[in-house]
């Protein structure tokens, strides 16, 4: 397994919404060396894969295969990351088949969900954009050049390989492969800041098709590189973790409400999102809300005993040691530990920072971070079966399965005042 | 340069200190996988078990399968195997529901249940040295489940709820029903586990409880343990914790009859949550050990793995009719089925989706496959199999399947062999055997109405 990581992902589109997405996607579809179909047909006759794509902070790289064909692999590993072509051809093929996968995203409750929530949450900065129509059709094959002879630098990446081939093999190749790869600097980005969040808002989207309530509600936190990280993860498992967590369990066993509940935390490089999510059926939509609202005030006011504090610890150690069963998660975390800039031996360290998190300092993560009286409230449901209950709770803004704001004749109207 | 170079450098090191033994990744011979060292052997009572030692990781995962599954079921009570299953973890006689999760949870471990058309399995995957935590719970399952119908109605709810969030409401949530309702059409395969709302509304408690004492017995389970694990020392525990449990009543064999198959026309199913014209071509094949699947298998990878596959090459990438290409050889213990699914551009319409589809299954009839891609093939299945078993759950689960459903645990190893034994001229055979267009099933999706 290798995995090359450019810093270069979303939050480097600039005015460019996408171009990340294309970059990274394209890379394995024609080089200077090959076209996208010798390209395929290259790394699949040796049952292999390689793939690009692009995150919110990085583009990544990723090549995976037997170790019988390693030089093959590196070959068309490193010819993807250097020397893609990007030919108009590819680009436009690309655009077709992202066209009609927006198409499939838009039907789907937790994808428009979450997309919302990161809009709102993010604003103006390019973590909250999302690729519509008009960007995918916009995107031309320059601009993706310009973007990889910009970002793709090795000063400005980071390559981790995993495998029991000896490094008496591996590394002489990766210098024959990387080596004559040039340093160049690479310009700073200045970003926009973060909107801020006001009160508790509700937003609906509107989906015919739904049979449930999709919930999701969320608010800001921190980077990933913060020391806060660890230990507000098991205030995260507390709320919303397993089975154990204190939602799935109000919302499975004490209701029989939804068969999912969780809560969880998505961390990038400059902001984290934290978020409840559950599906139950429309007619308690805003019954479950008022609940996942009471649990949150409820976190912050009723702290973790040290039993339940213990489980969640254990809970989230054991999740780390299943974790390094995978080699893909174990080149994630090295990967990590360049992108984030964290501590050399953060890995070494987590289970024993983990261990040494107390209900006291629990009870002030939870205070510190676990939002409620700024909040974010977004429900993907049938407008007919919900809206009059949800606008009780509150301000009600109503968005289309494209993500616009429903306008009506009379809200516009008052705002005019 | 040099600090690219440099912070992986300790990486490496740091990752072959972590997998002295691991078996993934070793140069393998051209013709090999990875093997995989187990044990088995059967109790008095008829539990047979599996026990695999791996210490790459000190952790374990504990496998119970029990040989029941959705074709157990009555026409008229679909969805009761999965049903019960929900019902195994409300307790036993001896350990609350919250104490299973609890104690679990508690010791880092995970545990979940899934059941199949033919199987049913539990698994709680922990830290090796919680292995008694596994095997007593595993046990009081066996043997003390608390049904009662506080439990059946919870989980009546549940359910349902799980039908929705996973079906009703995704796109292609109804894909695999409609697929088994066609080609198994008449049989108990004919729906899926999740099953169907009005029929889990009508099970009875009195029906769990025979269902329980009828197929959760030892002699209808295995138990596999795979993970950091002292085989003589598991093996005692597992005689404590096991043998007390008595035989059951032999367990009626289920032997499906599959009715004559008619070619139909083409079945529209109107679903507001279709986002793109999508066509399903699928055909009733072979069980999963069948000597004729391995050939379907490769084939499925010639026309739909990769972007070289034939039709990727053709949908995709050359005529431009398709976002996705999906082709599966699915197989069953008594029976399977062979689908490509295409789901078209927002602008292709079914005629043109089906006449490219009919055209290239035409060709793989007439001429057959090019020995070029019978290797690539080959290839894509051997990086499968080698990178199919890198955790203690995933050897588990496998072990514990072949054995239950083919009666040969050894499979695991050996099945590449049945496929490197093949040619390319056996796929050509196969496909002419059962894809043809007089045997297959279509299906059409068209997408909702904005």
């Amino acid at each position: 397994m290798l995995q090359l990581i450019a810093k270069a992902g979303k939050a480097y589109d600039g005015k460019i919404p996408g171009v990340s997405a294309f970059t990274a996607a394209l890379t394995s579809k024609g080089t200077a060396h090959r076209t996208s179909q010798e390209f395929a047909e290259e790394i699949d006759f040796i049952g292999a894969n390689i793939n690009g794509e692009a995150t919110e902070d990085v583009i990544s790289i990723n090549a995976f295969g037997l170790a019988e064909h390693f030089p093959k692999i590196l070959d068309l590993f490193s010819d993807a990351v250097l020397n893609p072509a990007f030919s108009k051809e590819e680009l436009e093929k690309e655009k077709k088949k992202s066209l009609s996968l927006l198409k499939a995203y838009t039907k789907e409750p937790d994808w428009l969900a979450s997309t919302l929530l990161e809009k709102l949450l993010f604003g103006t900065h390019p973590y909250g954009s999302f690729l519509d129509e008009e960007g995918i059709k916009s995107i031309d094959s320059a601009a993706l050049r310009d973007f990889h002879q910009i970002y793709f630098h090795p000063n400005n990446a980071a390559l981790a390989v995993v495998t029991s081939l000896p490094m008496t093999t591996v590394l002489p190749a990766l210098e024959a492969s990387f080596g004559q790869w040039k340093k160049t600097d690479v310009p700073q980005q200045s970003l926009p800041q973060f909107p801020e969040t006001k009160g508790i808002s509700i937003h609906l989207i509107d989906r015919l098709a739904s049979t449930q309530a999709t919930i999701l509600v969320g608010h800001r936190t921190f980077g990933f590189a913060d020391t806060n990280r660890i230990g507000f993860s098991i205030v995260g498992s507390a709320l919303g973790g397993g089975y154990t967590g204190r939602l799935p369990y109000i919302f499975r066993q004490i209701h029989g409400w939804a068969y999912e509940t969780g809560a969880s935390s998505t961390y990038y490089k400059d902001a984290g999102v934290f978020a409840v999510k559950t599906d139950v059926p429309k007619e308690i939509t805003a019954e479950a809300i008022e609940e996942i609202y009471k649990q949150l005030v409820r976190i912050k006011t009723e702290p973790m005993s040290k039993a339940e504090l213990e489980i969640q610890q254990k809970f989230l150690i054991g999740n780390y040691l299943f974790s390094l069963e995978s080699p893909a998660r174990i080149a994630s975390c090295a990967l990590e530990i360049d992108c984030y800039n964290l501590p050399h031996d953060y890995y070494k360290t987590y289970v024993s920072l983990l261990s040494g998190v107390t209900p006291a300092i629990a009870e002030s993560l939870a205070r510190a971070y676990i939002q409620t009286e700024d909040l974010h409230i977004i429900v993907v449901g049938d407008a007919k079966s919900t809206k009059a209950s949800l606008e009780k709770l509150g301000k009600l803004t109503v968005y289309t399965t494209d993500l616009k704001q429903v306008q009506s004749f009379f809200d516009s109207r008052e705002e005019n005042h | 340069m040099l600090r690219l170079f440099k912070s992986f450098l300790g990486i490496i090191v740091g990752l072959t200190l972590l997998f002295p033994n691991n078996t993934l990744g070793k140069s393998p011979v051209s013709d090999e996988t990875p093997k995989i060292d187990f044990t088995e052997y059967d109790l008095p009572n008829g539990l047979h078990v599996i026990l695999q030692k791996d210490s790459s990781v000190p952790v374990l995962s504990a496998y119970m399968l029990y040989h029941v599954g959705s074709k157990n079921e009555a026409p008229n009570r679909t969805g009761f195997a999965h049903f019960f299953e929900h019902l195994m973890f409300a307790g036993t006689e001896n350990i609350l529901a919250d104490e299973i999760t609890g104690f679990v949870t508690g010791v880092g471990g995970q545990m979940n249940a899934v059941t199949n058309y033919d199987h049913t399995g539990y698994y709680i995957n922990l830290p090796s040295n919680e292995l008694k935590l596994a095997l007593w719970i595993l046990a009081d399952q066996m043997m003390n489940a608390r049904i009662d119908s506080v439990s059946v109605e919870t989980e009546r709810r549940i359910v349902k709820e799980e039908r929705q969030t996973r079906y009703d409401n995704q796109p292609y949530g109804s894909l695999y029903e409609d697929i088994v309702s066609l080609v198994f059409a008449g049989s108990r395969y004919a729906w899926v586990p999740i099953g169907s709302a009005q029929y889990v509304d009508r099970a009875k408690l009195s029906e769990f409880k025979a269902f329980y004492k009828t197929y959760y017995v030892p002699n209808n389970a295995t138990l596999a343990i795979s993970g950091d694990i002292d085989i003589d020392s598991t093996k005692n525990a597992i005689t404590t914790y096991f043998s007390g449990i008595p035989r059951g009543k032999s367990v009626p064999n289920v032997t499906l009859r599959h009715p004559l198959l008619v070619s139909k026309k083409p079945k529209t199913i109107e679903k507001p949550t279709t986002p793109l014209p999508t066509t399903v071509h699928v055909w009733r094949t072979v069980p999963f050990n069948h000597p004729d699947y391995y050939a379907l298998k490769l084939l499925s990878y010639v026309i739909g793995e990769g972007r070289s596959s034939r039709l990727y090459k053709r949908l995709i990438d050359g005529e431009q009719l398709a976002a996705e290409v999906n082709v599966t050889a699915f197989g069953l213990e008594q029976s399977g089925f062979f689908s490509i699914i295409v789901a078209g551009n927002i602008d292709s319409n079914f005629e043109t989706l089906d006449s490219n589809l009919t055209a290239e299954m035409n060709r793989v009839c007439s001429e057959g496959i090019t020995d070029r891609e019978f290797k690539k093939a080959l290839n894509r299945l051997k990086t499968e199999l080698s990178s199919s078993y890198e955790t203690v759950f995933s050897r588990a689960e496998n072990l514990a399947t072949y054995h239950a459903l083919t009666g040969q645990t050894s499979l695991i190893n050996t099945s590449f062999e049945r496929y490197a034994q093949l040619i390319p001229d056996d796929i050509k055979r196969i496909a002419k055997k059962y894809l043809t267009t007089k045997k297959r099933f279509c299906l059409h999706y068209p997408p909702a109405r904005p």
